[in-house]
């Protein structure tokens, strides 16, 4: 073995052209394989990392499957009743991003990802923490002292890793709050939170059931199955539904996995990536398999003598194996590095912050994945090239073919051109597949959203929770910032609004003239709810199709005001005229008193995200008539938006210096993020087919220069016969087109049926889009023949003298 | 006398490899008339084959000039030389070299393919050719299923298909037996008294005597230039 090891190194060495070629292709297919394994590690494995029990934990969501939602968040009483009914679970808690903002004496005001989180999470979630405590049920009891646990990261960044943090006494949103805990590195739940809260109840705002504003999670007791819990979920949700019929008729409660919630959509299209990147690695083997076919074709006399000598068939092969498995190993080495690099250029493909499960951590299991593609790809490429080369009857036919003169090449080229065909097939599966997709985004980013979003920059400010600002105070904070903010040289106009297109889908419920309290939920319109200040219809250029927009006559002392958009005109009221006047009611502020909104003007449809073309209603409400604490600022700008920023940042911190401002983009940028995951799997998807693209074309490189190195004695025999340069040419071409052929005709039977799993991710493209697969195809072909054409040109260049010397 | 359809006037071809020259052929002047036999004989390594290659347009003198049909070969491109190989010369190999890929019918075929000869044509001069030779009954055959003296015939009548002015033979019994070698000497025998231009190169005195004329080169040179003298 030793000895076959040496010699299997000596090889290599000696060919040195060879095994780079042969390495690189290997590591290009192992490498991009463990880029997406390594993501789908993290998020099959471990979604959560250093949560214990995963494979317990789920997401609970309330649903309103009869007016199209399968995923509300959770209402605060129905928490409470599915904690106290439901017997499947161990443990039920809720959590909710908060904004907290941090003041410490040293440093500027910080905005940090929050996380209010329920009573007994962290025991549930198994984490405890590195240094402090968690959460007590006294810290959950409304009016306690405050009190925070900070992440590993803020602890780092903003304290140093000082390990006495834990006492001490900061400002969370102008409160001060004593530092409890800090949690180890790498606790991400249930994002990427900064620091955690207790989740306190006021007790004064107990009639909130029919809002959804919490996230829910569960542990199911041991043994109990998610279709278990689901069956009982639905006979509770049902009896709240007969005992609340006004909010819970028509609510039920979904279970799915956590891992499967936290991971959305990514896993699927986590899973598409892989199956694209083991075609390319089978491409980058079937490519090496050639190779190595062409090199043991060539050593032909050896085996012969070989065997002459006395060697058996077996002891031939264990030779060859070898050194295929040596070349593996070396293609593994190569690949792991590929994948470091590889993991980066991934990174830079993201327009948003880096999802958790993107990593690369070289642990076991990466190891293990390469030494187990190693192991696969020399298997693949180099069982059958062993065997072939020590077929009893190929050395005989060697030994006549001496004899003869006769110049073959047919029959020892099937395995080479069969490789071809699959090459080029995979490749064109990849390639309608990454075409479909770049389509489909081509087709979102031409979505004409209804309004103008370039030029424009965002950012979000307000007061956090804790600051408890009155309504005026907010009221005026925000109009003094828009006036200051338009009077900046370069900027057109400024306004703001609660929610900005494409960030959050967030919907109430209204009441419209003649229907009749009390009303069940289920029958009450929904509509999307905004609110919006003056102006920002004429910043954002949302056109105006009846009525007026916001002005100064709709203030605090006036009558409630409402602007609609088109859809909310005609669905409720039969045209945008007839909407004018017209009054309607929200039902979401269950302890407010309901006051009646006039719908003053009716404004174009726009679209809340690129990629759904549902039309819901919208409502947007006066901003000036009913402030919030956070609102979205709007600045529509003549030149480059995101130099705004620091302006933006100065004009807020002098109207209130513990104000930081965040989520500061231009509006396109925005509206990108909605689409970010389709565009950056699109890309993904498109980069790995590329790089099968290039393997297959150079793998008919190799093989069409291989076929001519081959046929140099009979391309000399025809150049004798007269053969014209055009003529062998369009002979070698010719034999490259059959082999394209084939290899698309298979393709394109394969792809026909892969395009099914892409189905759900396409935007306004058929998952059989003619133009994919018409053009796609003829791009390949045109590639692929180019890369025949080369080693024809070579095959012209053949002296017949020497071909014909050669016999 | 009618001009002579090979005439070669001075003609040295020199190799250069790793910076020595070798000189294959020097000065040869060499005349051949339409439909004389002429066999170039002389030992392995004394430019016999460098001078079937020159007068084949597979390579070209470093000095002297070739006139073949009266047109002079060293201005020609490689297209044309191309075309008068099609058209006017006819190659017979020492190893045959038929394509093992395609049938006896197929091989015959190739250089009138090259022609652009439509098809029915191409059919009715391949079975004379193979006719000629008596390989008709083989056509469908691929070479691989054929004695080695079979697969000389048909490369004859590969060479014959197209109608050449003249027949080049490289060593042409060189890979057959005895028995077998005689048999493609009588078949060239054959084709010259119906009037073909066969130029033989041979290292073999016994088949050298079939040809009409033998001119004995050595070193690159022609050294004796003469009818054959029969002894029958």
């Amino acid at each position: 073995m030793i000895a076959d090891l040496r010699f299997a190194f000596r090889m290599l060495a000696k060919n040195p052209g060879f095994a780079f070629v042969a390495i690189l292709t290997l590591a290009v297919g192992i490498g991009s394989a463990t880029v997406v394994f390594s993501a789908i590690k993290t998020i099959l494995m471990n979604p959560l990392p250093m949560v214990q029990d995963q494979s317990r934990l789920v997401h609970i969501s309330e649903t309103a499957y009869a007016r199209g939602h399968s995923d509300m968040g959770l209402g605060y009483e129905d928490f409470v009743d599915i904690r106290e009914r439901m017997t499947s679970f161990e443990g039920v808690w809720t959590h909710s991003d908060r904004t907290i903002v941090i003041t410490t004496t040293q440093t500027e005001p910080e905005r940090l990802l929050g996380n209010e989180i329920s009573e007994g999470a962290f025991g549930h979630l198994g984490l405890d923490p590195l240094h402090g405590r968690t959460f007590t049920a006294a810290d959950h009891v409304f009016g306690a002292p405050h009190v925070a646990v900070l992440s590993y990261g803020v602890w780092q960044r903003r304290f140093g890793g000082d390990p006495h943090v834990v006492g001490r006494i900061v400002h969370l949103n102008g409160r001060p709050t004593t530092l409890v805990g800090v949690m180890p590195k790498g606790v991400v739940y249930p994002r990427s939170s900064d620091i955690w809260v207790p989740q306190r109840q006021d007790p004064s705002k107990n009639n909130m059931r029919g809002s959804y504003y919490l996230t829910g999670n569960a542990k199911l007791k041991r043994g109990v199955t998610l279709e278990q819990a689901q069956a009982e979920a639905d006979q509770v949700m049902a009896s709240l539904a007969r005992q609340f019929p006004l909010t819970n008729d028509g609510i039920g409660l979904r279970i799915q996995s956590l891992s499967q919630q936290v991971a959305g959509d990514a896993q699927y299209l986590l899973m598409l990536l892989f199956g694209a990147v083991m075609f390319v690695f089978l491409i980058s083997c079937l490519n090496v398999a050639n190779l190595v076919l062409a090199r043991t074709a060539s050593r032909s006399r050896e085996f012969a003598l070989r065997q002459a000598l006395g060697a058996e068939r077996n002891r031939l092969i264990r030779q060859l194996l070898t050194e295929s498995l040596l070349l593996a190993f070396l293609g593994g080495i190569g690949g792991l590095l590929v994948s470091l690099w590889g993991m980066d250029l991934v990174l830079a493909l993201i327009p948003v912050e880096t999802p958790f499960w993107l990593r690369f951590d070289v642990d076991a299991s990466i190891f293990a994945f390469v030494l187990l593609l190693s192991g696969l790809s020399a298997s693949i490429f180099g069982l059958a090239p062993a065997f072939r080369a020590t077929q009893p009857s190929l050395i005989q036919e060697i030994k006549e073919g001496a004899r003869t003169g006769t110049i073959s090449t047919v029959r020892r080229s099937r395995l080479h051109h069969g490789l071809v065909v699959a090459e080029i097939a995979i490749a064109l599966v990849l390639l309608v597949g990454a075409g479909l997709m770049m389509r489909s985004l081509l087709h979102l980013q031409k979505v004409k959203p209804g309004f103008d979003a370039s030029h424009v920059f965002t950012f979000r400010t307000g007061f956090p929770l804790g600051l408890n600002p009155e309504r005026n105070e907010v009221r005026r904070f925000f109009a003094t910032l828009v006036d200051r903010l338009e009077a900046l040289p370069g900027v057109e106009s400024a306004s703001a609004t609660s929610v900005l297109p494409g960030v959050d889908m967030s919907f109430s419920a209204f009441l419209l003239d003649g229907m009749v309290e009390p009303i069940r939920r289920s029958e009450a319109a929904i509509a999307y709810h905004r609110l919006v200040m003056d102006g920002y219809f004429a910043a954002m250029k949302i056109p105006l199709l009846a009525g007026r927009y916001f002005d100064s006559r709709d203030g605090p002392g006036t009558p409630r005001v409402a602007i609609v958009d088109e859809t909310f005109a005609r669905d409720y009221f039969g045209s945008p005229q007839n909407a004018i006047g017209r009054r309607v009611r929200t039902i979401d502020q269950m302890d407010e008193p309901l006051v009646p909104i006039e719908i003053i003007g009716v404004v174009g449809n726009i679209r809340h995200r690129l990629d759904r073309s549902d039309q819901k209603p919208t409502c947007y409400v006066a901003h000036s008539q009913n402030p919030i604490n956070f609102m979205s600022v709007v600045m529509r700008i003549k030149s480059d938006p995101e130099s705004y920023a620091a302006l933006a940042q100065s004009e807020v911190l002098k109207l209130n210096p513990d104000m930081p401002i965040y989520y500061a983009f231009s509006l396109d940028q925005v509206l990108l993020q909605t689409v970010w995951t389709r565009q950056f799997f699109s890309h993904l998807f498109s980069l790995f087919a590329a790089i099968a693209l290039f393997l297959a074309c150079i793998g008919i490189y190799g093989v069409m220069s291989y076929s001519v190195s081959q046929r140099t004695q009979e391309i000399g025999v025809r150049m004798a016969l007269g053969a014209q340069p055009r003529e062998v040419i369009s002979m070698v071409v010719r034999q490259g087109f059959r082999l394209i052929f084939l290899g698309l005709v298979s393709g394109l039977v394969c792809a026909a049926v892969a395009v099914q799993f892409f189905a759900g991710y396409l935007y306004g493209v058929s998952p059989h889009d003619p133009p994919t697969f018409i053009l796609v195809p003829l791009a390949l072909a045109v590639i692929a023949l180019v890369a025949c054409y080369l080693p024809s040109r070579r095959a012209t260049r053949i002296d017949p003298m020497v071909a014909l010397r050669a016999e | 006398m009618s001009a002579p359809l090979i005439q070669l006037e001075r003609v040295t071809k020199v190799f250069l490899t790793d910076e020595v020259e070798t000189h294959a052929l020097s000065g040869i002047h060499l005349e051949i008339h339409k439909g004389e036999y002429v066999s170039i004989a002389g030992p392995s390594g004394c430019g016999k084959s460098t001078l079937l290659s020159i007068l084949g347009l597979l390579d070209t003198p470093t000095e002297g000039s070739y006139f073949l049909n009266g047109r002079s070969a060293q201005a020609l491109s490689l297209p044309e030389r191309a075309r008068i190989r099609n058209r006017e010369i006819g190659f017979i190999f020492q190893s045959f070299n038929l394509i093992g890929d395609l049938t006896v019918y197929e091989n015959v075929e190739l250089p009138l393919a090259y022609r652009g000869m439509l098809a029915a044509e191409r059919k009715t001069r391949v079975f004379e050719s193979l006719e000629k030779v008596g390989m008709g009954h083989r056509a469908k055959h691929l070479p691989s299923q054929l004695s080695g003296g079979q697969q000389q015939r048909v490369a004859v009548a590969r060479a014959l298909a197209g109608n050449p002015a003249v027949l080049l033979a490289d060593e042409p019994t060189g890979n057959l037996d005895s028995k077998n070698g005689e048999a493609v000497m009588d078949l060239l025998g054959a084709l010259h008294k119906g009037g073909a231009t066969i130029v033989m190169v041979t290292h073999d005195n016994r088949f050298a005597r079939h040809a009409a004329r033998t001119v004995q080169i050595f070193d690159g040179r022609v050294i004796d230039d003469n009818p054959v003298r029969r002894t029958e």
